[in-house]
């Protein structure tokens, strides 16, 4: 009886009705939030809001659901998370459950410097709804609630038919809102990367048809955005050579950000920012997931595609296929493949964009394939693109712009559709300053090429080595985890320092050293470019993952100190380890000099003076010290 | 008893401290064509009898970092060059607690990291001391600058400072962060003895004016070539 209770006990979960302003780092808890407010949250078992005004910072919190979602907002609740540290977060993958589910009727917008790995569980959406392997009628669909993201870092997979941030399996979605962070969002099963979930194949119509399923409202402001179909490493994507995606296409069907297989995306609206969006194997890149090829699964009234692109936003859409099935997949900007119309495509202002199709499609309007309906070439309701655009777009046995589309605007005919001789090889055509690389076959190039964007922002990341940070040249330093804006072409300096252990910070009035050794940081106009020259000290990062690695052993050295006998002895650095420790290994600046201490059962024994600088063997980040004591 | 003796001894003690103040004074008085920044006593061939911080003139008052020094701190001739005997104390102090270069049986000893950062700092101070402590200021600088710098100071131009790591070869310069070296220095020159054609200048560092706590000591020795002064080399105890 005693062990039964004792069991009994354990396994009942602690559930915590936070007060106002409070804060819970209880990793068995299950939070409930029900009263307006603002708390601290750390890891636990599950939270909730519900029915509440909060505002919620997430501290370090580690959050598997189980039994369902993480993360719960509901009943009208508004919060606003905002992250602090490193947060992971998902739903559990054996129940339909999102990572964090935000209800219809409720908001959720994310901010803060800290970083979020959230996952969808079954049928669910990273960021958005749960879902569920039942086809559902449209007035009886589960909706989701509002998500709006200010800042932060952010990473979001789809569970098993989820969108990576919208809506999971069979499910709506509503409305996305991107500002500003750093966001990551990869579709799983069928989901698109922003956007809808798995819509449907189109078997249950009338009940539900192919295009049906919506994306909803997709509003990208700002802020830097990749969003896939599939998990992909953005880094190592050559956008001018189709062969290094299409490869690895995982064959999901759903745009990179809109609609999930078979769903519409009604509304894409970006005006702001660095977006890069993949889609897979019939889904668009910006646009519709895949449709069908069966007039009888497809909904011709249901079915649209509008995407609009102004503002200064600088948009790369690509869409895989790895042609397994021959027949072309999606198109970059437009529908996915087995679709009527490629939709309406607008690109104003001084957006630039790069669109690459998958075979067949255009790379602006229409899917490959017959239309669903009566068997002819699907093309483009309307485009417009406005004579601020730059603008490359590029296709495969298809124009790249869908100029027969019922309405074609195009300011003063910027661009030209270039014939390509048939190749039974692959080879490489240069149009302007970019290099194709053109796989066999290939019909027709399409470009408007203007000049390279410069004035341009991307956030630069920063990753320093332990307890260490940069100082770029106006003074500012920054630490591990942080980003700052920084024009695309231009050219940073900065120096490495040594922060102060106790405080793990770096100024100038003796807490911390630092370097002389100047380096140079370069944020290319491409996607792709990662080097370091080593003849002028630069690195220069890809805008698609602009991120400053110095924990690399040309930016630091670190000392590691030795006893004869390490017992009870420690070595102290003045502004730097100003506790003496034993064991101490010290990441240090080139061209510092430290003033290292000896002390022996903590009394003060000798002190050495040390240049730091590299070790003899180049290939090593540490020299090891030895005292004679 | 007791009492009107230590009184007495207190009368005495402090009639020795006016004497010694009023010294100081005139000493200083005299020392008309100092660098300002180098609070010294002329007390060459005495004994050393001043303590810190009582001519009037408290270093910490001064804009900017100073060295106060004291002892054997005059000019000495070696083969008919005056050396100013501070000027060489201070570079000691410069390559051990600066550039932690504290020991070397010749230039070529040196690291050419240190070397190269100690003559680029050079170029734009001709004290290390007196640079800024804090703030982040980019510096540049050829080759063809560093090279005569180097000579100037060590007497040496074949040492490949391309080496260092602060040359960047991409852009065919050095380039540095200027580092935040400004201190206060507090010295005592302890012997500067001719020897043949070299001057042995042995220096006493300590961490306040007070002198009451040691950082360390260094012997330098400096040689003419081509009619200036250079250091050939430096051993340290800290």
């Amino acid at each position: 009886m005693k062990k039964f209770l004792s069991s009994v006990l354990a396994t009942v979960m602690i559930v915590v009705m936070l007060p106002l302003s409070s804060a819970i780092f209880a990793a068995d808890a299950d939070v409930i939030i029900s009263e307006d407010g603002t708390f601290t949250v750390g890891s636990c078992a599950s939270l909730t809001v519900d029915n509440a005004d909060a505002i919620v910072l997430l501290d370090n919190a580690v959050i598997h659901g189980v039994g369902g979602s993480a993360i719960v907002i509901k009943n009208g609740s508004n919060v606003t998370l905002k992250l602090q540290g490193n947060n992971t977060v998902s739903g559990d993958a054996s129940v339909a459950s999102a990572g964090i589910c935000v209800e219809y009727g409720s908001t959720l917008t994310i901010e803060g410097n800290g970083a979020l790995n959230v996952t969808g569980g079954k049928y669910g959406a990273g960021i958005g709804s749960f879902g569920t392997g039942t086809n559902v009628a449209p007035e009886l669909r589960t909706k989701v609630g509002t998500i709006t993201i200010n800042s932060g870092s952010i990473v979001a997979h789809g569970g098993a038919n989820g969108a990576g941030i919208g809506s999971g399996y069979h499910v709506d979605g509503n409305l996305v809102i991107i500002n500003g962070g750093t966001v990551y969002a990869y579709g799983t099963g069928g989901g698109a990367g922003i956007g809808s979930g798995y819509g449907t194949s189109g078997g249950a119509a009338p009940l539900a048809a192919v295009g049906d399923y919506d994306a909803g409202k997709i509003v990208i402001n700002g802020g830097t955005v990749y969003a896939s179909a599939f998990d992909i490493d953005f880094a190592s994507v050559d956008i001018m050579n189709p062969a290094t995606y299409s490869a690895i296409d995982k064959n999901t069907f759903a745009a990179g950000i809109g609609g999930g297989y078979g769903a519409s995306a009604s509304s894409v609206e970006i005006s702001g920012g660095t977006v890069f969006a993949i889609g897979s194997c019939g889904g668009a890149g910006i646009g519709s997931g895949r449709g069908t090829s069966k007039a009888k699964n497809y909904d011709e009234n249901a079915f649209r595609v509008n995407v609009t692109i102004g503002g200064d936003a600088d948009v790369t859409a690509i869409a895989c296929d790895d042609e397994r099935n021959h027949k072309g997949g999606g198109a970059a900007i437009g529908s996915g493949r087995g679709t009527h119309t490629g939709g309406n495509v607008t690109i104003t202002g001084s957006a630039k964009v790069t669109a690459i199709a998958s075979p067949y499609a255009a790379a602006i309007g229409a899917g490959a394939e017959v239309s669903p309906v009566d068997g002819s070439k699907p093309v483009a309701e309307s485009i417009t693109i406005g004579e601020g655009v730059t603008l490359y777009a590029a296709a495969i046995g298809r124009e790249a712009l869908d100029t027969a589309a019922a309405r074609f605007v195009v300011a003063d005919i910027i661009g030209h559709n270039d014939e390509i001789p048939a190749s039974a090889t692959d080879s490489e055509v240069t149009l302007g300053t970019k290099t194709y690389t053109v796989p066999a076959n290939t019909l027709s190039l399409w470009a408007n090429i203007a000049s390279v964007s410069s004035g341009k922002t991307v956030s630069l990341g920063i990753v320093c080595p332990k307890k260490m940070s940069v100082r770029f040249e106006d003074g500012t330093v920054y630490y591990g985890g942080e980003s700052i804006p920084v024009e695309i072409g231009k050219e940073y300096r900065f120096q490495m320092c040594s922060n102060d252990w106790d405080t793990d910070t770096y100024t100038d009035d003796g807490h911390g050293i630092a370097g002389t050794v100047v380096y140079t940081v370069k944020v290319s106009d491409n996607f792709t470019e990662r080097s370091f020259d080593p003849e002028t000290k630069t690195f220069v990062l890809p805008k698609g993952d602009p991120v400053l690695r110095t924990d690399v052993n040309k930016c630091f050295m670190a000392y590691r100190y030795h006893f004869r006998v390490d017992y009870n002895k420690q070595t102290g650095i003045e502004q730097v380890v100003n506790t003496p420790l034993e064991s101490l290994s010290v990441n240090l600046p080139l061209g510092s000099t430290i003033k290292s201490d000896a002390y022996l059962g903590y009394k003060y024994k000798a002190t050495e003076y040390v240049f730091i600088e590299n070790d003899l063997d180049m290939t090593r980040s540490y020299t090891d010290y030895n005292w004679t004591y | 008893m007791q009492n009107t003796g230590g009184a007495y001894r207190s009368l005495k003690k402090f009639a020795i401290y006016a004497l010694v103040l009023l010294f100081l004074l005139a000493t200083v008085t005299a020392c008309s064509n100092i660098d300002p920044n180098v609070k010294r006593e002329e007390d060459e061939e005495g004994t050393y009898s001043v303590i810190f911080g009582q001519d009037g003139t408290d270093p910490d008052s001064v804009d900017g970092f100073v060295a106060y020094g004291s002892g054997k701190t005059g000019v000495k001739n070696l083969t008919g060059v005056d050396i100013d005997v501070s000027e060489f104390a201070i570079r000691s102090y410069e390559l051990c607690f600066m550039l932690a270069q504290g020991n070397f049986d010749s230039p070529y000893d040196l690291s050419v990291d240190a070397l190269a950062q100690y003559a680029f700092c050079r170029l734009f101070f001709d004290k290390l001391y007196e640079m800024p402590a804090s703030g982040v200021l980019y510096r540049e600088a050829t080759l063809d600058q560093l090279k005569p710098k180097v000579e100037e100071l060590f007497g040496v131009s074949d040492i490949d400072l391309t080496r260092s790591n602060l040359y960047t070869p991409g852009r065919g310069k050095f380039e540095m962060w200027q580092p935040n070296y400004g201190t206060n220095i507090y010295y005592h020159v302890d012997t500067a003895n001719l020897s043949g054609s070299q001057l042995v200048i042995a220096t006493t560092f300590y961490n306040e004016k007070t002198k009451s706590t040691l950082k360390g000591k260094t012997t330098v020795t400096v040689e003419i070539k081509d009619g200036h002064p250079i250091i050939r080399k430096l051993s340290s105890e800290v």
